[in-house]
């Protein structure tokens, strides 16, 4: 069976915000809405400091917390274990908001704030049209696009080639082939010990 | 006869002991699982970034919002109408059977018209309407048949069972009371137990079933506005992003690892 993951080596990442473009567009995610994101810091001192990137987004985890907080059960794992939000049946209760141990899944109030103000461009109307007011909203992998056999918006756009998409379960996938070809360290996830099983794994 | 002839008010103490104990120590096992995501200084940044003031207003706030008057389903009648009925028939019985248990510990014969009894009809009536209503969208909408988790069909049959065996409980107690006869005292005898064994297994799987919800989900609600008001006047980061920018600081530090350029 299908388990699509995604694995972010971040000795790649330059934090370009390509993925981060590119998701917005895609999804049409309003301006104060990140549902894929590139949080910086910097570790070390002088003349060791160096800045640090680390693309975050859903982790589509395998027992999500947003899960088994949603009252009304809009959010549904598929078959190809990628969590959705069931727009028909999110009440906006945002239990799922406060639950996500990562922070990502989002309350859209509304259709969510415009571009600019009082003018709502073809690209926002369009996705408007595709979408609930007063909904959660995150990342679903471009799950429209997977299913047309693409990969998702960020993992295309990446220039830097740190994003990489695929079945974990499939040894022939790109993931299980970048990890057999480079051979790194062992992957990790962000903060196991939320006990989420995430399906989004780092490289550093 | 009396429902203390059947099970004696020692042992309903003991049982009602026991669950008390079972549901406290799964509360407790549940709270230990959020503890382990919840950042670890939360709540005493909220406390100095928002104070009392704040943090008691936004509680009265939700709980006028999502727990009395439950706004959030108002778009959806049947299920607000479900979901009132169930808290309020439930608060109810609730507070029927804590007045019983002060006015009459030895569960003695009490007549229909004493107005705890009537508080606990009326309750019970609310609570059977609800949770009908809650099964019957379960059996006859396919897209609930689906969707629905072994939890809340668990919750839901217990919930209608108990409410059903109370009432026929109830009504056998009256026949027996006023005409003892073998049949009606068995059937009451039967009831009894059955109503017991129902109220025994919805309360004791409460914290592992849907029932939890009704705890989580303002709770998480409540939370998650304390949460965005912190942020917003502190003007700080997230913390579950700053938890994730954390782990990857530490990693870098250990490993020394340098980017690839």
């Amino acid at each position: 069976m299908t388990r699509y993951g995604m694995l972010i080596d971040l000795r790649r990442c330059i934090s370009c915000y390509a993925c981060v473009t590119a998701c917005k567009i895609e999804n049409g995610v309003p301006p104060d809405i990140y549902l894929d994101d590139v949080l910086q810091t910097e570790v070390g001192q002088y003349p060791d400091a160096r800045r640090v990137f680390l693309p975050i987004l859903c982790n589509h985890c395998e027992e999500p917390a947003c899960l088994k907080a949603c009252p009304s059960h809009a959010i549904y794992r598929t078959k190809d274990g990628i969590v959705l939000v069931d727009e028909e049946k999110c009440v906006g209760a945002r239990a799922c908001v406060a639950a996500c141990p990562y922070g990502r899944i989002f309350f859209v109030n509304g259709y969510g704030r415009t571009y600019f103000p009082d003018y709502v461009t073809p690209w926002e109307e369009y996705h408007r049209r595709k979408r609930r007011p007063d909904k959660a909203m995150k990342c679903t992998f471009c799950v429209h696009r997977v299913r047309d056999g693409k990969k998702p918006a960020c993992v295309e756009t990446c220039p830097a080639g740190c994003r990489i998409f695929g079945d974990l379960d499939d040894p022939k996938s790109d993931i299980n082939q970048y990890l057999n070809k480079k051979k790194p360290a062992e992957p990790f996830v962000l903060k196991p010990e939320a006990g989420t099983k995430p399906k989004v794994y780092y490289l550093l | 006869m009396l429902t203390r002839d059947i099970i004696p008010v020692p042992l309903i103490d003991t049982l009602a002991l026991i669950t008390i104990v079972v549901i406290v120590v799964g509360l407790i096992y549940q709270f230990i699982m959020w503890r382990r995501v919840t950042p670890p200084n939360l709540w005493r940044d909220i406390r100095m970034h928002l104070g009392w003031g704040q943090i008691v207003l936004i509680f009265f706030k939700e709980l006028i919002n999502r727990v009395i008057i439950q706004r959030e389903l108002f778009n959806e009648r049947w299920r607000w109408f479900a979901h009132i009925t169930i808290f309020w028939g439930f608060i109810g019985l609730a507070v029927t059977t804590t007045i019983s248990y002060i006015q009459n510990p030895e569960a003695d014969y009490v007549p229909l018209t004493t107005p705890y009894r009537i508080l606990g009809n009326v309750s019970g009536a609310l609570l059977l309407l609800g949770s009908t209503i809650a099964v019957l969208r379960l059996l006859l909408i396919p897209r609930f048949r689906r969707e629905r988790t072994f939890s809340d069909v668990w919750f839901l049959a217990l919930l209608w069972l108990t409410t059903l065996t109370g009432f026929t409980t109830q009504y056998f107690r009256e026949v027996a009371y006023s005409t003892p006869t073998e049949v009606s005292t068995t059937l009451l005898t039967f009831n009894y137990i059955l109503h017991i064994v129902f109220v025994g297994l919805l309360i004791i799987t409460a914290p592992f079933s849907a029932f939890l919800h009704s705890l989580t989900t303002p709770t998480l609600r409540y939370y998650q506005r304390i949460h965005a008001n912190l942020l917003e006047k502190a003007q700080i980061r997230d913390y579950r992003e700053l938890a994730q920018i954390t782990q990857i600081e530490k990693l870098y530090t250990k490993s020394k690892t340098r980017p690839q350029r």
